[in-house]
Parts: C-alpha cells; sequence; structure tokens
C-alpha cells in the first residue's frame, strides 16, 4: 500500500495540472471554438483509452473532438481540422491516408523519425513516449552513485542513437558499453558479456531484446551477475527491474491537449518533443535483494526535476 | 433314440453356476479393466506433472544454455519413482541433457514418453499489443517406466483371480449343499419308484426333507404304495381261492366232495408205481348202487344226491385213510385200495372183506330228509343193494384202463350174480366167459 501512495498522488497531481492547463487554455475558446479534432487510437488498449479520455477531459467543450477507437475504420474523406494519432499503426496510417496536420502521440522516437523521413513534406509533430537521454542518466546517476559504466545491448533494428547517449552519460561521469546483438546471436550470450563489463544495465525500447517471453530470463540473468536493470516503464519494475522512468498516458494527454489548444490558436504545430512530465518508480525488494540503497520514488522525482531545473 | 437325461443335481449346478460364473468373470474383467485404466491413467498423469515441473524449472538453464544446471535438475528428475530417461532440447532442437536410468538388469522396456514444450515465462510489458504468443525455447522429454504398472497389473490380475476362483468355489460348495438338499430326496424317490416299478411294493421312503413339495411327493408315493400293496393282497387272495376252486372243480365231486376220475387216475397211477416197487398188492373196486333210478324217478333228483351223499359217507368210513374213495359219474364209485400185503390170497381176502363191509353199510336204510315245493320237510325211507366189482392187481404190467376194466367186469359179474354182493375179478371166469 505503501508503495501505492506515490502513484495515487502523482495521479493527483497529474489532474491538478490538466485542470490549470485547461484554465490557461481558456483564453484561446473565443479564437478558435469550432477546431474539429479526431482523435484515432491504435487499438482500443487501455492506455490508449486512457489518454483519449483524459485528452477529451482537458480540451474545452466547444472543441469538437471525436475518438475513433480502431485504426482500421479511419476514413480520410472527412474534413478535420487537426488529427491525434494515438501509438505507432494509427499514426502510420494517417499520414499515409491524410494531408491533414497530424500530432502524433505514445510511439517511439524512431518510429516518429521514420515516419518523418518517409513522408517529408507532410505537417505533422509528435510527442514520444521514450524518455530523454539526460533523464534517463540522471537516474542512473541518483540511484547507482557509485557506477562507472551503464550497459547498453541493442539490436540492429533499434537504431540506437549512441552518441547522444554516450554524451548524456559521460556528462554524469558515466562510462558506456553498448553491445550490438547480431541476429542469430544467443541473447544469453551477449547479455552475459555486456553485464560482465557493467555496473547497471538500461533498457531501451527494442522489441528484439526486451519482450514478455524475455524479460524473465533477462531479469535473472543481471540478478546473478548483481547488475540492476534500469526499465522502461511500470511494468518493468513490477517484473523486477530496479527502476524506471516514464510518463503515463495521463501525463502525454495533458501535454498533448497543450499541444492541441495551441494549434487552435496558431494553426502551427510545435516540433516533436519528449514528454514533458514523467514519472519515477522504485522496486524496494529488488533494491534490498541486489543490496542497492534505494530512495523513494518520489525522492528521486524530487531530484530529477531539480537537476533538470538546474539545466 | 433315446434322449440323453441328466441328474438333477447337474442341472442345478448348471443353472446355477453357469450365470454365476459369466457374472464373476465380468466382474472381475470390468474391475480391472477400471483399475488398469486407472494406472495407465495415473502414470501418465504423473509423467504429464513431472514433465511440467521439469520443463519449468529447466526454463533458465536451456535460455542460459547451463548444461551443468540442467544435468543436476534432469538427475533430480530421474530421482522420482518410475521416471527412466530424461532428454532436454534447446530451441534448435540441439539435445542438452539426455540421461538414463542404468543398471536396469533386463532389456529396456518401452516407455512412455511424454514430451512437454519449455516455453518462456511471459510478464507483460506493455499493454499496448494484443498478448504475445507464448514462446517455446526448447523442449523436455521424460520416458516414465511401465515396469512398476505392469507389475502391479499383473498382480491385480492375480488377486482377481483368485478372489474369483474363491468366491466360485465357495458358490459351488453352497449349490453342492443345495443340490444335495433337493437332489438327494428326489433320488430316493425316483430309486423308490423305480423299485415299485419292479414289483417290490414293500419299498417306503424316508427322507428328511423341508422342501413342502418333496415331503408331500415321498407322503404320496408312501401311501399310494400302501394302497397298491394292500389292493395286491386283497386279489392275490381271491385269486388263490379261485385257483382252490378251480382245482376243486377239477379234481373232485362237487356233490359228494370225493375225488373224482381224474384224481384217482392219477392216483392209480401212483398206486401201480408204488405196487410195483413194493410188491404189495393193490385194488380197485367199482361199486354200482342198485335200484337208485327208482329214487331219482319218484323223488327227484335232489333226493337222489342226498343218497349218493350218504353213500359216499358210508364208503369213506369202511376205508383206510390210505385209500381213495371216488366217484365216477351217476352211482358209480371206485375206491382204490394200496399197500396190501404181498400175498396174493391174503390181499384178495382182505379186500373182499372190505367189500363186503361196504356192501353191507350200503344195504343198511336210508332216511333221506327232503323239501318239497321248497318248505315242508318229508322223511324218505328208501333202502338200496350194491354191486361190487373188484380187481386186484400187481405188477401185471397192466394200464390204468385194463385194471378198471376189470373191475367194472367184475362189477357186471356180481349184478348178473343177483346183486347186493361183491365179486373178485377172475380172469380165468373171464376166459370161461368168452
Amino acid at each position: 500500500m505503501l508503495l501505492l501512495r506515490p502513484q495515487w498522488l502523482f495521479k493527483r497531481l497529474a489532474q491538478l495540472s490538466i485542470w490549470l492547463c485547461a484554465l490557461g487554455a481558456g483564453s484561446a475558446f473565443a479564437i478558435a471554438p469550432n477546431l474539429q479534432v479526431l482523435v484515432v487510437l491504435s487499438s482500443n488498449a487501455a492506455p490508449y483509452q486512457t489518454f483519449a479520455n483524459t485528452l477529451i477531459q482537458n480540451l474545452p467543450s466547444t472543441m469538437r473532438v471525436v475518438v475513433q477507437t480502431q485504426s482500421d475504420s479511419y476514413d480520410a474523406t472527412q474534413k478535420n481540422d487537426l488529427i491525434v494519432g494515438v501509438g505507432v499503426k494509427a499514426s502510420q496510417l494517417i499520414v499515409a491516408k491524410s494531408n491533414t496536420p497530424l500530432l502524433a502521440v505514445m510511439l517511439p522516437k524512431r518510429s516518429y523519425e521514420a515516419l518523418l523521413k518517409d513522408y517529408s513534406g507532410k505537417e505533422m509533430s509528435a510527442i514520444y513516449m521514450d524518455q530523454p537521454w539526460e533523464r534517463q542518466a540522471d537516474l542512473i546517476r541518483l540511484v547507482s552513485p557509485n557506477a562507472n559504466k551503464v550497459g547498453v545491448l541493442y539490436s540492429v533494428s533499434s537504431h540506437l542513437d549512441t552518441a547522444n547517449l554516450s554524451r548524456a552519460l559521460s556528462r554524469r561521469g558515466l562510462g558506456f558499453y553498448p553491445q550490438l546483438l547480431n541476429a542469430g546471436d544467443a541473447l544469453f550470450v551477449g547479455l552475459d558479456t555486456v553485464l560482465d563489463s557493467s555496473d547497471v544495465l538500461l533498457a531501451i525500447p527494442d522489441s528484439d531484446i526486451y519482450s514478455s517471453n524475455n524479460i524473465r530470463n533477462i531479469l535473472l540473468t543481471t540478478y546473478r551477475h548483481g547488475v540492476p536493470l534500469i526499465g522502461l516503464s511500470q511494468a518493468y519494475v513490477n517484473a523486477g527491474a530496479l527502476c524506471a522512468v516514464f510518463s503515463t498516458p495521463e501525463q502525454i494527454a495533458a501535454q498533448a491537449s497543450t499541444l492541441v489548444s495551441r494549434f487552435a490558436q496558431t494553426h502551427q504545430l510545435p516540433a516533436p518533443q519528449y514528454p514533458s512530465a514523467f514519472s519515477v518508480a522504485v522496486n524496494q525488494e529488488v533494491a534490498r535483494t541486489l543490496s542497492v540503497p534505494m530512495q523513494s520514488a518520489d525522492m528521486l522525482k524530487m531530484q530529477m526535476d531539480s537537476a533538470r531545473g538546474e539545466r | 433314440m433315446m434322449r440323453k437325461t441328466y441328474h438333477i443335481s447337474s442341472y442345478l449346478a448348471w443353472l446355477t453356476l453357469v450365470p454365476l460364473l459369466a457374472l464373476a468373470v465380468s466382474m472381475a474383467l470390468f474391475f480391472l479393466h477400471d483399475r488398469f485404466r486407472s494406472l495407465d491413467n495415473n502414470l501418465q498423469m504423473r509423467g504429464d506433472l513431472i514433465a511440467h515441473q521439469l520443463a519449468n524449472s529447466s526454463e533458465y538453464g536451456v535460455y542460459a544454455n547451463n548444461l551443468v544446471f540442467l544435468q543436476n535438475t534432469a538427475q533430480g528428475v530421474l530421482q522420482q519413482a518410475d521416471v527412466d530417461s530424461v532428454t532436454i532440447l534447446n530451441e534448435q532442437g540441439v539435445v542438452l541433457v539426455d540421461i538414463s536410468r542404468k543398471n536396469r538388469g533386463q532389456a529396456q522396456q518401452e516407455n512412455l514418453a511424454i514430451s512437454r514444450p519449455i516455453n518462456a515465462t511471459q510478464v507483460a510489458l506493455d499493454e499496448f499489443e494484443n498478448k504475445p504468443l507464448p514462446q517455446q525455447i526448447g523442449a523436455v522429454t521424460i520416458g516414465m517406466s511401465w515396469a512398476h504398472t505392469h507389475t502391479t497389473k499383473l498382480r491385480l490380475l492375480w488377486s482377481a483371480a483368485i478372489a474369483t476362483l474363491l468366491f466360485l468355489m465357495l458358490v459351488l460348495y453352497l449349490v453342492y449343499l443345495t443340490s444335495r438338499r433337493i437332489a438327494m430326496p428326489i433320488a430316493q424317490l425316483s430309486s423308490a419308484i423305480a423299485d415299485m416299478g419292479e414289483g417290490s411294493l414293500s419299498v417306503r421312503v424316508a427322507i428328511d426333507t423341508r422342501i413342502n413339495e418333496l415331503a408331500t411327493l415321498a407322503q404320496g408315493i408312501n401311501n399310494m404304495a400302501a394302497q397298491l400293496q394292500s389292493e395286491r393282497m386283497v386279489l392275490q387272495q381271491r385269486i388263490d381261492a379261485a385257483t382252490l376252486q378251480l382245482k376243486s372243480l377239477a379234481f373232485y365231486d362237487t356233490l359228494t366232495q370225493l375225488p373224482n376220475r381224474r384224481m384217482l387216475e392219477d392216483r392209480l397211477a401212483h398206486a401201480i408205481a408204488v405196487s410195483n416197487r413194493s410188491g404189495q398188492y393193490a385194488a380197485i373196486m367199482f361199486i354200482d348202487l342198485d335200484n337208485f333210478k327208482p329214487l331219482n324217478d319218484m323223488h327227484g333228483h335232489a333226493c337222489g344226491d342226498l343218497l349218493l351223499v350218504e353213500a359216499a359217507r358210508r364208503i369213506g368210513s369202511c376205508v383206510r385213510m390210505v385209500d381213495t374213495v371216488a366217484r365216477f359219474g351217476g352211482d358209480e364209485f371206485v375206491v382204490l385200495i394200496s399197500q396190501l400185503t404181498q400175498d396174493a390170497i391174503v390181499a384178495q381176502n382182505e379186500v373182499m372183506a372190505v367189500a363186503n363191509k361196504i356192501c353191507h353199510e350200503l344195504a343198511l336204510p336210508y332216511t333221506l330228509s327232503t323239501k318239497v315245493q321248497g318248505h315242508t320237510q318229508v322223511l324218505i325211507a328208501h333202502q338200496c343193494t350194491s354191486s361190487i366189482g373188484i380187481a386186484v392187481f400187481l405188477d401185471d404190467n397192466l394200464s390204468q384202463d385194463e385194471i378198471l376194466m376189470r373191475a367194472d367186469k367184475a362189477m357186471y359179474q356180481a349184478k348178473s350174480n343177483g346183486r347186493n354182493q361183491a365179486c373178485l375179478f377172475s380172469a380165468d371166469a373171464e376166459k370161461n366167459q368168452d
């Protein structure tokens, strides 16, 4: 129960911020009250639904918002001022079929970049799902003050931005040990190699390596090496990662509603961006098992916020 | 063709044993089938469970290619009962561990091979996609030995067979007891009936039974036998009486109760034989009543019959017990006197003395009491004499007829001599007459 408390607090805080944003956007209502927004979900998965619900709550009631829970039934002939594509699948579909400005949300940065490359002329922007490297590096520095080397296992398909990651880490005095896993290589062997040379393993969005089927064995291997895994979401922490920094659908929805309201005024989409709000989750049991001295998630979040403020 | 028959005990035994045998055997088979299936299922279930556990516990070993760990895990599984072999393969189908129990002593028996995939344990990471398909990262195969199951089955088979056999033996004994209670009385009754059929009506059945019908049957048979026996006795008495009567009719004169001609001939033959053997003379007397016919004519045959009866009595009183008085019919009587002396003259004298005595007796007056017209008793006085012819014989090579003829001739001689006298046959006199 104690572990759940911060979650609940965050949720409340997020809701409060949403209301504040809505109040702030109120002045824009008179200018573009009739903005027609279509929200297309990749699927009716719970996080997408949460996002859509929060977004509708956050947008002014004068704005006409239609939510389509199945991306397959998207009809390009209908006139919209803005389309919010939720998830990779919906965003891909919309960008392929329509010239309406697109705000893609809840997709990895790499997927958005691929879209941008394929449809360069289209008007679109995004709120990524991944966290900026700086933020990840802050967390690593906070939870493992003595760590020297951060290992990353990646496959070719992940197109890992090793340069930026390495820079973000080195700025905080952390070494970087990337290990490429070629197709056909045994995951275990690669993992063994990277764990042998690292103090912390940083998970990246790479479905070839981190999947529901693999995560248990990966975690077991990290435990055997005594190396903590920094996860990508609450689910990773639940499964046994030491900690994770991530943004909830509510947080992304709040950010998206701000962008939509701004679009109503300017009819301009901002540059693609990382989620501004984020959460931190910690698995204290894993910390105890690995003998890692661990602060609470709230404390970590506060320190990370203050570290960002310093930058 | 004679139909084949069986004892009631055999019938009873078959009627009881055959259905019971079928029942017992089918029950035993059902039981065995059920238990065998359950044993097979048990082995299969345990195998499934062991394989499942092995698949779970060897997941990380297969993933990490940790052969030592897998070997240890497999050894642990091999310690479990009935597990004969353990094989673990990785995703590529490469055999990582393949061990089997050794020192079996016997040739490797066929095993129940149970395979289970080793699936990666799924831990939900994100909820954006549908639940991913399970990923198979290897497989385990365990061989479950049938040996213990087979031993148990064999033991079950034996116990079922012995139990069935014991049951049947018990039933057999009970059937034997029951059939004895039914079949033995019936056998007794049957043999009694057979004996009665052969004529021994004195047979009685004494059976100790609690079966109503059999008791009734035995009682009935005994009663019937008793009834038959008494009826036969009555009949026998009647037959004996009738036979006696017939005999009497054949050999005795009904009126005087004297031997008739046939009996006399028989006794004469006997006397001839005795006389020939002993050398003693014997004699035949022919007695004819004089003046008999007028009595018949005057007073009727009933009156004549009374006279004949009285005459017979008188003749009888004049001879010895060994002598024979016979009636030849009408008023003719014949007396056979045997065992006279060996001397011819003495014998003739003795016979003559008897003849004269008879003559004298018969000549005495008769008082005959007769009924006239059915009720009135009338006394009739009558007197009649007799003529007697005598033939004495001894080893004369004479036939009976010749002897009787001689006596007859002598009797006529006496009649012609004036009646009321006895006349001795003499061959010389006959010659003279001729």
